[in-house]
């Protein structure tokens, strides 16, 4: 991905960002066996601009809670409230759900149905955006997953969303083109003025990313921990390391 | 011993390679629809010996009998009857075919409602529902249509349920989550991604579409390329019979090299695309 500059920025995301609150928010699901809680009075504060990881194991309803606030999955009880009325929000998924008879551009078009500003051109620069100037016209087939992945967070930012929601975007790539991708993610989220809430069940990523953590698990937000390391962040260095493994030992006191 | 065979085998490839790479034959290695033709021809040359040209006629007969029909003035009428009910046929089952099946894909009411008419449908043989409709509506074009119908529904039905079932729902799921309009989700997903499931249920529909007519025409017909096959049977005409299905086996191979496949290679260009090769 090239570093976005100023003249990319005005171009491409205007909107800002918007913060999210949710209120005893509860999801179950009915099962052959009666009622499943997946989690029961939920409540966090989001701020707008913010890198927020929902961090936990398989099953623990993480990407379900990702779901509630798209708008996907409607909650049993409880509500959300973003600071803006009918936010835009991106979303990146952990595979990229591309439409593979449609070419990169095109598949950046297909999410801007009622944009009537919408021109080929945005669409370019959101794909030079994440380094993929030579592939406008190549269909997905044609793609590595790195690249497929990126036409994903390319499709996102092109609709400028003021949330972008990100269900573990890397967990099916190799582990250095996902190294990789999260260092240009973490570059487009400081050039761009966006709110993302980020899926992972990798401790170390979410370290990498995000301004804080919050971890699910038996139902509930166990542990809410703000990262307080300085970016750019190098899991070599000691103070990352640190606070590794203190995150590690706090996410797994939910078995204790 | 083995050495010995292998020299051999060199010794016969060498002594026959001139003639093995003349130009022409590199040129046939190059074109199999035209090896094609010359297998076909070729073998029918030598059933028409094998049978003394009589039940089968040789190939020339065949071509100038194709010849003389074709110029004749009635041929139109009888390939345009055919055509007629096949295609009304086709579109009428098509239809019914993607209610079922969709209805089969989407919903365990329709499931339950329909699956019982495809079993049915599909156990019942062909000849079957050709004899029946002629007892009921006699001699017409109402028999070739609803005997090709009760044929191909089932099929039709059964390849669109499975085509319908395999949609991939993430893609679904990914539109709605950026508020896709439904109708542009039919248009962009839907139909791109049930497209091989259409183009098989086509294919078969058409085909057997054909065959069922034809059969029917046989049966009850006063027009059509199955009634004249049987007419000039039973008048021996043996050679404008055989006439008669290479113009039937000529229109199925237009409609499969005119209409399907350029069809198909503009609905599959993407399939074309050239394969990521990434090291490792």
């Amino acid at each position: 991905m090239q570093k976005s500059n100023s003249k990319i920025e005005s171009d491409l995301g205007t909107r800002g960002a918007t913060g999210i609150k949710t209120h005893s928010l509860t999801k179950e699901f009915e099962v052959d066996e009666g009622t499943e809680v997946v989690f029961e009075d939920v409540n966090i504060n989001i701020e707008p601009g913010s890198f927020v990881s929902l961090v936990g194991r398989s099953g623990s309803g993480k990407s379900t809670l990702l779901n509630i606030l798209s708008g996907i999955l409607e909650p049993t009880s409880g509500r959300i409230e973003y600071d803006v009325d009918d936010p835009e929000i991106g979303h990146v998924f952990q595979s990229p759900r591309l439409l593979p008879w449609d070419t990169c551009l095109e598949n950046i078009e297909y999410v801007h149905e009622d944009n009537s500003n919408y021109s080929d051109d945005i669409a370019k620069k959101h794909l030079d955006m994440v380094g993929l100037s030579d592939h406008y016209d190549k269909y997905p087939s044609g793609l590595s997953g790195g690249q497929k992945q990126r036409v994903g967070i390319a499709r996102a930012f092109s609709i400028d969303p003021e949330v972008l929601l990100m269900d573990e975007p890397f967990s099916n790539l190799d582990e250095i083109t996902a190294e990789e991708l999260r260092k240009e993610l973490a570059e487009l989220w400081e050039n761009f003025n966006k709110t993302i809430v980020f899926v992972t069940h990798n401790i170390t990523e979410a370290i990498q990313l995000s301004d804080r953590i919050l971890m699910i698990g038996e139902g509930e937000i166990y542990a809410d921990i703000e990262v307080p390391i300085d970016r750019p962040r190098r899991v070599e260095d000691n103070e990352f390391i640190e606070f590794q493994t203190k995150a590690i030992k706090q996410f797994r006191s939910v078995d204790e | 011993m083995a050495i010995n065979s292998s020299d051999r085998l060199s010794k016969v490839y060498n002594k026959y390679s001139s003639v093995l790479n003349t130009p022409l034959l590199k040129e046939l290695k190059k074109r199999p629809r035209i090896c094609e033709f010359i297998f076909i021809f070729s073998v029918w040359t030598v059933l028409a010996y094998i049978f003394d040209g009589s039940a089968l006629p040789y190939p020339h007969e065949v071509l100038y009998g194709t010849w003389q029909v074709l110029t004749e003035g009635n041929v139109w009428t009888h390939i345009s009857y055919t055509f007629t009910s096949t295609f009304i046929a086709f579109f009428i089952t098509m239809a019914i075919g993607i209610v079922m099946g969709i209805s089969m894909a989407t919903n365990e009411y329709g499931t339950k409602l329909f699956l019982p008419y495809v079993v049915i449908g599909l156990s019942v043989p062909a000849i079957a529902w050709a004899a029946i409709a002629t007892l009921i509506y006699g001699i017409g074009i109402v028999v070739p249509i609803l005997s090709a119908i009760l044929v191909m529904y089932p099929i039709v039905a059964l390849i669109i349920w499975k085509g319908v079932e395999d949609i991939d729902a993430n893609r679904i799921q990914m539109s709605d989550s950026f508020d896709i309009s439904r109708r542009r989700m039919v248009r962009r997903i839907i139909l791109p991604e049930i497209a091989p499931t259409l183009f098989a249920s086509s294919r078969y529909g058409l085909a057997v579409g054909w065959k069922i007519v034809t059969i029917a025409e046989i049966f009850a017909g006063s027009r059509g390329i199955g009634y004249m096959i049987i007419l000039t049977f039973d008048q021996f005409q043996w050679s404008r019979t055989w006439a008669w299905a290479v113009i039937f086996i000529g229109i199925v191979l237009f409609i499969e090299y005119a209409i399907f496949q350029p069809l198909e290679k503009r609905a599959y260009k993407y399939k074309e695309a050239e394969m990521y090769t990434a090291m490792g």
